[in-house]
């Protein structure tokens, strides 16, 4: 390779991306569509999110 | 004997039912006598009625008491994960119920087939119920496609026309649902999801199929389209898209896409799918205002 076609050189950078466990993680939650589930138990203790 | 041989039904079904979630086929057998199959209002769009060969089969059957479950592999309280020989088991509770699981899934480990027990002592007089019911359909899909057959990100998926699609990825309260609805407004575009896509890749390229599991504009529709470009989405004062490198666009999908965290395969084979599409498909930062003028930007810029 020809010093031409070189690429030029870039420094490596580091970036910090967030995550979101509350969102990652499936809750019981989704918004329902349904009539008497189960799982969408959205007055659970456990229900932290949404999920949407 | 593996934990899947433990409950095996010896009868033909009493219902069975075919659904399309997230690019696969599954099929449901159920031998639950004294319980009708009912799936709730936002999975009835995906029932399939062709007769095509399921991806998967998971038969549903009554269980008296459950047994001990093996050490927790993953407890996200409405339900928890343990390993099942080479597959994995999930059990789910609810306040409502009491301390006891009400169902539980144990599925093999390419989530080609798969069993759910309902705790009859606490289901029993239900007469109707979906046992496949959310969080399950979406824990099974997102392990099934960890195992190579894709990813699923918290976005929504608009076709822009009858064989292509945008998807506009974001973490909630990022405009997903804004999008999806000014986009029905505007070009009455068919939503996928307003929150959850599957992507996958085949022998055309990448493809979004539309889920069950949609967000506050409650859009969810059974189709696939090409994958055309991708929008990492924030709002913004004035509508602006700007192309993003593939390993940082690659890292950012990461940060938005739906993994079992608690297994390693699937943690390598998402972050080698998104890198792989972010070296293929065009992934932009899209800085966008709540309104239509977001879609005709798109239209305008990006589009032909």
């Amino acid at each position: 390779m020809s010093e031409g076609n070189k690429k030029k050189y870039e420094r490596p950078e580091l970036t910090k991306v967030s995550l979101r466990p509350e969102e990652a993680v499936l809750g019981a939650c989704k918004i329902s569509g349904g009539r008497g589930a189960i799982g969408n138990d959205c007055n659970a203790t456990q229900c932290r999110t949404l999920g949407s | 004997m593996s934990v899947c041989d433990r409950v095996v039904p010896t009868s033909t079904p009493i219902e069975t039912l075919r659904l399309d979630l997230g690019g696969a086929s599954w099929e449901l057998r159920s031998f639950t006598d004294g319980l009708r199959i009912e799936v709730d209002g936002r999975t009835a769009e995906f029932v399939n009625r062709q007769c095509e060969r399921p991806d998967a089969i998971i038969d549903i059957s009554w269980g008296g008491e459950f047994w001990e479950p093996g050490p927790v592999l993953f407890d996200a309280g409405p339900w928890r994960a343990y390993p099942a020989g080479d597959g994995i088991q999930f059990d789910f509770f609810t306040h409502l119920l009491g301390p006891a699981a009400y169902r539980r899934a144990v599925f093999n480990a390419d989530f080609t087939f798969g069993q759910i027990l309902l705790n009859r002592r606490l289901l029993g007089n239900l007469g109707a119920y979906y046992p496949f019911e959310y969080p399950l359909d979406e824990l099974a899909s997102m392990h099934r496609l960890g195992r190579g057959a894709g990813v699923e990100l918290h976005s929504c998926g608009v076709a822009i026309d009858h064989n292509s699609g945008f998807l506009f990825v974001g973490h909630s309260g990022a405009g997903k649902s804004t999008l999806g609805k000014n986009w029905v407004q505007h070009r009455q575009a068919p939503i996928l999801s307003d929150d959850r896509v599957v992507v996958t890749k085949g022998d055309k390229g990448y493809r979004i199929h539309g889920t069950p599991w949609h967000g506050e504009a409650g859009l969810a529709r059974n189709a696939s389209v090409a994958l055309k470009e991708v929008f990492l989405i924030q709002h913004g004062d004035r509508n602006q898209a700007i192309p993003m490198k593939p390993t940082q666009a690659a890292t950012e999908l990461f940060a938005r896409s739906f993994v079992p965290w608690y297994r390693a395969d699937a943690l390598d084979f998402t972050l080698a799918f998104l890198q792989q599409l972010a070296a293929e498909i065009p992934v932009s930062t899209f800085h966008c205002l709540p309104d239509t003028s977001s879609v005709e930007y798109l239209e305008r810029h990006h589009a032909h």
